[in-house]
């Protein structure tokens, strides 16, 4: 896959990727980072200028809130939950997503059979 | 121990938000770098190796610093905004501005800035001149009252004031000029007054054609009369005793010395040595009408004069062509501006050459001689003053419609710029120097951002332009020397002289609305950019 058709992918799916890593819980920005890095096997890495932008977003618009406390690691983090709102457009988005993935796979699947 | 802070705050520069906020980002920033910097210690890295690798999750700041800003104050803020004059340089064009205001001759600039965007009317309203005349009463003092019953437009209102002057000081009954002309006024108040005027000053010619003008306003329709004509109005009227009583007087003083003096006086103590409005007071009033005066000299030296002639009345031929000559002289020695001179020095010419006919057909060779040179010289002198007027205020004034055309342009900018100014620091605010505005906002800061460059601009071109203009009221001896001096300039400047006429009366008659309208404009967006500031963000109310 090009350089600019991957790097759209992933710019179109980091907000969906934040939301569902923090529907577990709260997890501050680091934490965010290292999840996708490593559940995606390295796969998917973002960087600072998309990750944090994305989260203010997510917070202005209400669906996530950020508050200062302590992380696992005992330090003072800044850690955002999912809220309500938040709950709801990830469960649209998931949503959207399969359907999206789905029809994509099958297409790719008819091309290659 | 490494301050990620400070490395933060420095790569990111200051984020033209709240402070809480920015500092809130800042902070957590420095932990994402702090976190992936002690990992990579924890893996063995060297220091520098760590750091670097930390640092390389940021990628560019500055893309990092815009998502940030965009994310924060929404997708369609202003920035960067490249083409907007940097803020520190407005805030320079307006510290420039703000040191020109304090010499006191751009003050004055500024003060008639609103003088030529509106339709030429007396500097002082006559309210203005009613406090004038109270407190001349107060203070016991007939000058203010004498200058307010010159300049006071209410003929009745006017007419008391000169009472009460000429009550506490007779020598200012010379104010009646102001009423004796019974052309521009109520014929009953300005006989009063003309009468007092010859009463006061019997050997002064100017009450008596003031009382002559009359006459002959009603005998000429368009102004002027051709001999014929005057004969018949001298015939069928009083007009040719008063111009005879007018030419035989021995002085001629239309009071416009004592007139400027007592403007500049009192105007000073109103408004300081101001010119403006000793330009606009110094015209205007107690001009003498010239052509009932070349008339009335025509009828002598062309019908009365050869008349007694053929009658074999010589000496009285004489005396008729001599009263001529010798009203000449005092009306060029009292001449208030160049047309009485030049009209003063014809009638000498005009005189001196019927009387050396005379002197030639009675014999007197040397004596007819000596007229003629006199003639000629009286002439040359009208002639040649009106040449040299001409062609010396010839250029001045073309200088002068210049100056004051390019000076109307950068006053009317000035004001704009001015408004435009108010505008940009309402939208900006001053509370935050680096304020990034979203949407339509920043769309407009980003145009007014120019403002105060224009405001400079239009202040520096409308300051030098005018400066020569700007000259203190006590460098002028007399109203004339003033009028000379600075008269071309100002009713340039006030009338918009140099453009068209559509754009002055357009230009003048909209400019006051506009303005309000800028105002208003200004006042909507900043209430509803007070009501947006303060609206909860969107999606909030979910939770």
């Amino acid at each position: 896959m090009g350089d600019a058709a991957s790097n759209a992918l992933k710019k179109g799916s980091l907000e969906m990727l934040v939301l569902a890593l923090l529907e577990d819980g709260p997890r501050h920005g680091y934490e965010i980072s290292k999840l996708i890095e490593e559940r995606s096997e390295r796969t998917l890495r973002y960087h600072v200028a998309s990750l944090y932008p994305t989260l203010y977003g997510l917070e202005r618009r209400g669906l996530v809130q950020g508050a200062w406390g302590v992380a696992k690691s005992g330090r003072k983090r800044r850690c955002y939950r999912l809220t309500r709102g938040g709950r709801r457009v990830l469960a649209e988005q998931r949503s959207r997503w399969r359907a999206f993935s789905q029809a994509i796979e099958r297409i790719v699947k008819v091309r290659y059979a | 121990m490494r301050d990620f802070s400070l490395i933060v705050r420095r790569k990111l520069g200051r984020l033209p938000l709240e402070p809480a906020r920015a500092h809130e980002i800042t902070a957590e920033l420095a932990h994402q770098l702090e976190d992936r910097f002690q990992e990579s210690i924890d893996r063995g890295l060297p220091e520098a190796r760590a750091l670097a690798d930390a640092l390389e999750q940021f990628g560019d700041w500055e893309k990092v610093r815009r998502a940030i800003l965009c994310a924060e104050l929404g997708e369609n803020i202003m920035w960067p905004q490249p083409s907007a004059v940097p803020r520190r340089a407005s805030w320079a064009a307006l510290a420039i501005v703000a040191l020109l205001c304090l010499a006191p001759s751009f003050r004055q600039a500024l003060r008639a800035v609103p003088d030529a965007w509106r339709f030429p009317r007396p500097p002082l309203s006559d309210s203005t001149l009613r406090s004038v005349a109270e407190r001349g009463l107060r203070e016991h003092d007939a000058s203010p009252l004498a200058f307010a019953a010159l300049h006071t437009r209410d003929l009745t209102e006017a007419s008391r004031y000169a009472e009460q002057a000429v009550a506490m000081d007779p020598k200012l009954t010379w104010i009646a000029v102001r009423f004796a002309n019974p052309v521009d006024n109520n014929p009953a108040i300005s006989n009063v007054w003309m009468e007092r005027l010859k009463a006061w000053a019997p050997d002064n010619s100017v009450p008596h054609l003031f009382a002559a003008e009359l006459l002959y306003a009603r005998g000429s329709a368009d102004g002027s009369l051709d001999d014929a004509a005057a004969l018949r109005l001298a015939n069928s009227t009083a007009w040719g005793e008063k111009m005879q009583a007018a030419f035989a007087a021995p002085r001629f003083d239309n009071y416009m010395q004592r007139r400027f003096e007592l403007d500049r006086s009192v105007l000073h103590r109103i408004q300081g040595t101001e010119t403006g409005a000793l330009v606009w007071y110094s015209s205007g009033l107690g001009f003498i009408n010239l052509s009932q005066v070349k008339a009335y000299a025509g009828l002598i030296t062309r019908t009365f004069g050869p008349q007694a002639e053929q009658a074999g009345r010589t000496a009285e031929a004489a005396e008729l062509y001599w009263s001529v000559a010798r009203f000449g002289e005092h009306m060029s020695n009292g001449a208030s501006w160049v047309g009485e001179n030049s009209i003063a020095a014809g009638l000498e010419a005009s005189a001196y050459a019927s009387l050396a006919g005379l002197a030639t057909r009675a014999g007197k060779k040397d004596e007819a001689a000596a007229l003629t040179l006199l003639s000629h010289a009286a002439e040359r002198n009208g002639s040649q003053s009106l040449a040299d007027w001409r062609e010396a205020s010839g250029g001045r004034w073309a200088a002068a419609d210049r100056s004051a055309m390019v000076a109307w342009f950068a006053s009317g900018l000035l004001l704009l710029s001015a408004i435009a100014c108010l505008a940009w620091a309402a939208l900006i605010g001053f509370r935050s120097e680096q304020r990034v505005l979203g949407g339509w906002a920043g769309g407009a800061a980003l145009g007014l951002s120019y403002a105060p460059i224009f405001l400079l601009a239009s202040s520096a071109l409308m300051y030098t332009t005018m400066l020569p203009y700007l000259r203190s009221a006590q460098e002028f001896k007399t109203g004339r020397e003033l009028q000379y001096a600075l008269g071309a300039f100002w009713y340039s400047y006030w009338s918009g002289a140099g453009f068209p006429y559509e754009w002055r009366v357009y230009g003048q008659q909209m400019l006051w609305p506009v303005v309000f309208s800028i105002l208003i404009l200004i006042a909507g967006m900043a209430a509803l950019r007070w009501v947006a500031q303060r609206r909860p963000p969107r999606g909030q109310a979910a939770e």
